[in-house]
């Protein structure tokens, strides 16, 4: 990894810290779109978006209403797939590294901004405790976008420290080699555990109130299915999907 | 005004807190808890400092900032925009969760996923979603602060008449449909890709249907933590398999 690759990822895993809830929410931090734009600085945005597209499918579930606090996986995508492509060619074993590692992060994360929401609380009072005026809201918000910003560039600096020093210590090569299943299965398996959350999430979005036996969800996935079967065989000649 | 007030909504939540919520980014949006306009009473000194409590969905907090600025200008008291702002907390959360986070977000992502697992450039489907999903994400802001702005302490009346609650249904149904359009592609890719595809589609679609069964007792950080475990266990037995 270059210097230039280095601050472009550190510039936008905290871009991805703030678009979860500070700023604009334009969802930069889903994590098939970090994942995705890390792996295009790195010159592999296929990997990426694998790396990314799986850790999305596995949190799809994690729907934030009601302002709970939930894992963080777009910024820990970045890290996650600066393993993936931490050599030349992404194997399976570094690929399912790099999800184990954005897993762990996305925790990491969500964790961190509990503690973040208590400094922002602090801020806020210590705001209106001088008068809610415009000047004193204003320092309160900019202070506390700002404290989320330096959360965004320790929690992706440290994260892609961990990546740095654990190649340099040989711990991602030895892992790598050590991965018993082909890249193909790799990704396979990774899917299956997301096709969890992707149900989950289809049975949650169908749920209506006051109809929980209806057989809606059931039809409207099944007809999903064959839909996408059909566009599959239509549009990718055998070999050809990504 | 509207420009206005549309911007400051992207930092509604700049300084989320336990306390308040997103009081203070409502306050600092509307331009200060004592903010007055021309021909209006200022606050009364007992109202400034008192901290306000606000909560709604991001995106749908545009109404509540539109509907507040048009009441303080027609020259409604503090105490009624207090109440009337304590009134709209319900509503616009719970219709923006189910409107946006349960339905149009997962929606536009599988749909941005489904372009790219069927062979568009990765970068490509991931400006594809962008551009979908924001087009929607700030229409939906500047909508919200024109309805406010205009029907102001009625603007209850034009939001039941917008049917939100209609396009959520019909954003939730997309979700789910799309949700299984890419269970369909994936099912066709793993017979393109692996060795013996069979297995994992079946195991695949009995996790769908858990998943889907389960709903929320399976969402969370269940499916993660299994993945987790998975690899886990994989490296462990990795001797087992001829590794080294």
């Amino acid at each position: 990894m270059t210097p230039t690759e280095w601050i472009l990822l550190v510039g936008l895993g905290t871009w991805a810290t703030l678009d979860v809830t500070a700023f604009g929410q334009f969802m930069v931090s889903r994590a098939f779109v970090s994942g995705t734009l890390a792996g295009a600085v790195l010159g592999d945005p296929v990997t990426g978006a694998i790396v990314g597209g799986i850790l999305e499918l596995l949190f799809l579930g994690n729907l934030a209403v009601g302002g709970v606090v939930v894992p963080e996986p777009g910024p820990a995508a970045v890290p996650a797939v600066a393993v993936a492509l931490s050599a030349p060619d992404a194997t399976g074993g570094l690929i399912a590294l790099g999800v184990a590692l954005g897993i762990v992060w996305a925790w990491v994360g969500g964790r961190s901004t509990v503690q973040q929401r208590r400094l922002n609380d602090r801020v806020t009072t210590r705001a209106w405790a001088r008068g809610g005026g415009e000047g004193e809201l204003a320092r309160a918000q900019f202070t506390a976008l700002g404290l989320e910003g330096l959360r965004g560039i320790a929690l992706t600096a440290i994260g892609l420290g961990v990546v740095t020093l654990a190649g340099i210590g040989g711990i991602i090569e030895f892992a790598g080699a050590r991965w018993p299943l082909p890249t193909p299965e790799t990704i396979a398996l990774l899917v299956l555990a997301g096709l969890l959350g992707l149900g989950s999430l289809s049975g949650m979005a169908a749920s209506r109130s006051g109809r929980p036996d209806t057989h809606r969800p059931l039809i409207l996935l099944g007809a999903g299915l064959l839909v996408g079967v059909a566009l599959a065989l239509a549009i990718t000649p055998a070999g050809t999907a990504s | 005004m509207r420009l206005r007030l549309t911007l400051r909504s992207l930092l509604i939540q700049a300084a989320w807190n336990p306390t308040d919520l997103l009081g203070t980014g409502l306050a600092w949006g509307l331009g200060g808890s004592r903010a007055t306009t021309e021909g209006t009473e200022p606050d009364s000194p007992d109202d400034r400092g008192a901290r306000w409590h606000f909560n709604s969905h991001p995106y749908l907090a545009s109404v509540a900032m539109g509907a507040l600025e048009a009441m303080r200008r027609a020259g409604a008291t503090p105490d009624e925009r207090d109440r009337f702002r304590m009134a709209l907390r319900g509503p616009l959360g719970a219709m923006g969760d189910a409107l946006v986070w349960a339905g149009g977000l997962p929606a536009a992502l599988l749909l941005g996923g489904t372009v790219w697992i069927l062979g568009g450039a990765p970068v490509g489907a991931v400006v594809f979603f962008l551009a979908l999903y924001n087009g929607l994400h700030l229409g939906l802001r500047w909508w919200g602060t024109g309805v406010g702005l205009r029907h102001g302490r009625a603007v209850a009346l034009a939001f039941q008449r917008a049917n939100l609650g209609g396009w959520a249904e019909r954003a939730r149904g997309a979700a789910v449909v799309l949700a299984g359009v890419v269970a369909g592609v994936l099912a066709v890719v793993a017979v393109e890709w692996l060795d013996r595809p069979l297995p994992w589609i079946a195991a695949g679609g009995i996790l769908v249907a858990i998943g889907q069964r389960r709903g929320m007792a399976l969402s969370g950080s269940l499916p993660a933590a299994f993945a987790l475990a998975l690899v886990v266990l994989i490296f462990g037995l990795a001797p087992l398999f001829g590794g080294p």
